[in-house]
């Protein structure tokens, strides 16, 4: 056979479309580290078909994923959240360009108005934009995760009606009440607002969020008293309400939580008894608080218990009074 | 058996099982029924890259009907098979002619694989290494290149 003469060619001459399916291959938040590879590279990356092709690849398996490394992450007892755990997840799984000019408005677009999982970090381009509205009539969306976002949460967030994860954590800039709408999301099991600067009551209806496993709204300035609808809350393992302004008498409901793994409310101003059975939860942690009273006869070690910086609490002498090391 | 040419004029005599594997030369099958023994041109694959893509046909003809979509299957550029990688050792001129012949004969599997190749070939890179390996020119001045990593700070060194 005669040889034949090849021309050699190489990436850049591979047309737009190839190019696209290519880089769709590679993770999503990780992609947009190429856009300075050339103008034309850059041009590919933040088309909407781009995005599309993209988002075609994203399954239910990341949001179950999610779940799974948020629990690992739990059991590590790592809720100081400086130490960037959270972004290692979300580089495991897609955060996702809908909000790029032109893109995220267009939920008329069949793709996007099927679409399940947003995740999403709008300092790329626009540095803290604030939460379209547009985005609020996914109603099919599972899973929304969004960072670099300023304002107040809209109202029509109550409109995501399939929600199962939300997560708006470590937005500084992210100001207001939690609205009452978002009380609408029955189908929430994870809810993770920590780290941002929301204020005001935590709402009474929190308590209709049924299928709700965990609760971070840590970090934030909420007051008010804890609302005694988290009894209701029969699902939940996480609780955490660290660092806030909360007072009031604790509620007794909270001891309802059979499913209950960890709670973690130290640093408010809460006030009142411990609910006995709260000594069944493995790991309650009260610190720094006005509570007063008994330690639950149930608590028999101090390991994962912390009730210190509550100066009107009897502690029980057979038990050394030491901080969980 | 099926005939196909390539754009250098060789000629190839291959089993139906394999050219039904391209989308493109099953539908131009069809299209000129069962009895016309012409060789079919594909004036857009040289030999080479054919013979190579015959190659791949071959290793799959008794692969199972594709499984419907899992909806709960994650799809990653890490998912090849073994077989697979070994037939993407190529060099990169060889890879691209493969892709672009995929994309032209329509052939799902070989493209996806073709794709993924690369894909893994970029990840992990930084912008410099995937430059040099790929050998594309950057055309932006440095301060724009300069603003653009400061937009890609969220996504670099995590």
């Amino acid at each position: 056979m005669i040889s034949t003469i090849k021309i050699c060619i190489n990436l850049s001459e591979l047309p737009d479309e190839l190019l696209i399916q290519v880089f769709s291959w590679i993770t999503p938040i990780t992609v947009f580290v190429y856009r300075p590879l050339s103008h034309r590279f850059k041009r590919i990356l933040e088309t909407q078909h781009f995005a599309t092709c993209c988002l075609a690849r994203l399954h239910e398996a990341d949001f179950r994923t999610k779940l799974e490394l948020m629990d690992s992450e739990s059991e590590s007892d790592s809720d100081d959240d400086d130490d960037g755990s959270i972004e290692d997840i979300d580089q495991e799984l897609n955060l996702f360009p809908f909000m790029l000019p032109g893109c995220i408005c267009n939920v008329e677009d069949s793709r996007l108005k099927n679409c399940r999982q947003v995740y999403w970090s709008s300092t790329y381009l626009s540095p803290y934009a604030p939460i379209p509205v547009a985005l609020c009539s996914l109603s099919s969306l599972v899973c929304l995760v969004l960072r670099g976002i300023r304002g107040e949460i809209p109202p029509e967030i109550g409109r995501l009606s399939s929600l199962k994860t939300m997560n708006l954590s470590e937005n500084f800039r992210l100001v207001g009440r939690i609205p009452v709408e978002l009380c609408l999301l029955k189908k929430l099991v994870f809810l993770d607002l920590n780290n941002c600067s929301l204020s005001g009551p935590i709402p009474d209806d929190i308590g209709n969020l049924a299928e709700l496993q965990e609760l971070h709204l840590n970090y934030n300035q909420l007051d008010g008293p804890i609302p005694s609808s988290l009894g209701k809350l029969l699902n939940l393992r996480w609780l955490n309400l660290r660092y806030n302004k909360l007072n009031g008498v604790l509620p007794a409901e909270l001891g309802l939580l059979s499913k209950l793994q960890r709670m973690k409310l130290q640093e408010n101003m809460l006030e009142g008894p411990i609910p006995p059975q709260l000594g069944k939860t493995a790991f309650v942690d009260l610190n720094s608080n006005q509570i007063i009273g008994d330690v639950p006869c149930e608590v028999t070690t101090w390991v994962g218990y912390d009730f210190s910086q509550n100066p009107r609490m009897v502690f029980p002498a057979d038990i050394p009074i030491r901080r969980e090391e | 058996m099926v005939k196909i040419t390539s754009s250098d004029n060789q000629e190839f005599t291959i089993s139906k099982e394999i050219a039904n594997q391209s989308v493109l030369i099953k539908n131009m099958l069809e299209d000129v029924g069962e009895s016309d023994d012409q060789p079919i041109p594909l004036p857009n694959v040289s030999g080479a890259i054919l013979q190579k893509v015959i190659e791949y046909a071959t290793m799959h003809k008794d692969d199972p009907p594709p499984a419907p979509e899992d909806e709960t299957k994650l799809k990653t550029s890490e998912d090849i098979e073994e077989r697979d990688k070994e037939f993407m050792q190529l060099d990169q001129g060889t890879m691209f002619e493969i892709i672009l012949a995929a994309n032209y004969l329509d052939m799902k599997n070989l493209l996806d694989l073709g794709c993924k190749t690369v894909a893994n070939m970029i990840k992990g890179k930084s912008v410099e290494e995937v430059r040099k390996l790929f050998n594309i020119v950057n055309d932006f001045t440095p301060e724009e290149e300069e603003q653009i990593r400061k937009e890609n700070e969220w996504c670099e060194d995590r």
